[in-house]
């Protein structure tokens, strides 16, 4: 692997290449739009600018993590788009960040830390809510069942059914709502802490 | 000197170039550049949420034999501008005003 003194000076397309090298995991329409953003900028710059720009950019692996960070925090923000702002997406987003970033050794260690708290903490959510989920709905369920059979028989009872059934639907819907936004807030610490660890030069 | 900016005051940038006229992304960079020192690796990500926010499209015209990449402002855009602009504005005077010493917390107005 040829170390960065021994390469020859980079120009437009040795950079764009190799920019477009460090890109190529991302979804092809993210992959052609980043790409044609900077194709353009080196145009519009003009051949005299080259070199600037080249400097500004800093290496194509360091613009790929850079780029590729900045696009997951603009994903996390709450204005943006559906696509943009799904799990699958950010999460992958993150990975690409983590494997593109120059990370010491300490700085791996507690991104990984991280990570691994942060998944499993999502995962005893899903587990939680998943449980008391089953437990409301059926029991909620069984109550508006039982009261259907109790409306000719005995109205109040029918009526006291229905309510407690209604009650505990309504409870899982607001746990669901619950679950869904400490998920996201925990997504958010993940992505927080791969962003700030992997924008430090030294950790 | 530059200043730090905050994201939001950047948004706010790059929606009142794009009001002036539709713009493309190194028109629009080189003159956010002259107050602030973004990089090309962040303002990209930020015209990208912009326009999935709803507040920019874009469409392609072709300039002499290259292609470019135009951002205009749309309706739901200006709105977020106004609001922006006024935010900012007040902003700016209340730190005027500290500067200009004629403002302390527990004096009021």
């Amino acid at each position: 692997m040829t170390k960065d003194y021994e390469r020859a000076p980079m120009n437009k397309d040795t950079y764009l290449k190799e920019l477009s090298h460090y890109l190529r995991k991302l979804p092809k329409e993210d992959y052609d739009n980043a790409m044609a953003y900077f194709t353009e900028y080196f145009e519009e710059a003009g051949p005299e600018n080259e070199a600037s720009v080249i400097a500004e950019l800093g290496t194509p692996k360091e613009a790929a993590a850079e780029l590729l960070r900045n696009l997951m925090a603009e994903g996390s923000h709450p204005k943006a788009g559906k696509k943009s702002s799904s799990f699958p997406h950010l999460l992958s987003m993150g990975l690409m960040v983590v494997l593109l970033s120059p990370l010491s050794l300490l700085g791996l260690l507690l991104l990984f830390v991280g990570v691994v708290v942060g998944l499993s903490l999502i995962f005893a959510v899903v587990v939680t809510i998943g449980t008391t989920e089953f437990a409301l709905i059926l029991g909620g369920g069984y109550s508006i069942y039982l009261a259907i059979g109790l409306l000719a028989s005995n109205f109040s009872a029918a009526l006291i059914s229905a309510g407690a059934g209604l009650i505990a639907i309504g409870l899982a819907v607001l746990f669901l709502l619950l679950a869904y936004h400490l998920c996201r807030a925990i997504l958010a610490g993940i992505l927080w802490l791969i962003n700030t660890i992997s924008s430090k030069r030294s950790v | 000197m530059y200043y730090p900016l905050s994201a939001l005051l950047i948004e706010c940038l790059i929606l009142s170039i794009v009001k002036e006229h539709d713009s493309y992304g190194y028109d629009i960079s080189q003159t956010i550049k002259q107050v602030a020192s973004i990089k090309e690796s962040t303002l990209y990500p930020i015209l990208k949420r912009l326009e999935q926010a709803g507040y920019l499209t874009t469409y392609s015209q072709a300039y002499n034999n290259r292609t470019r990449k135009y951002y205009a402002l749309t309706d739901a855009g200006e709105k977020q501008l106004l609001y922006l602009q006024n935010e900012w504005r007040e902003y700016r005077d209340a730190i005027d005003r500290i500067i200009e010493g004629s403002e302390h917390h527990d004096e009021g107005l």
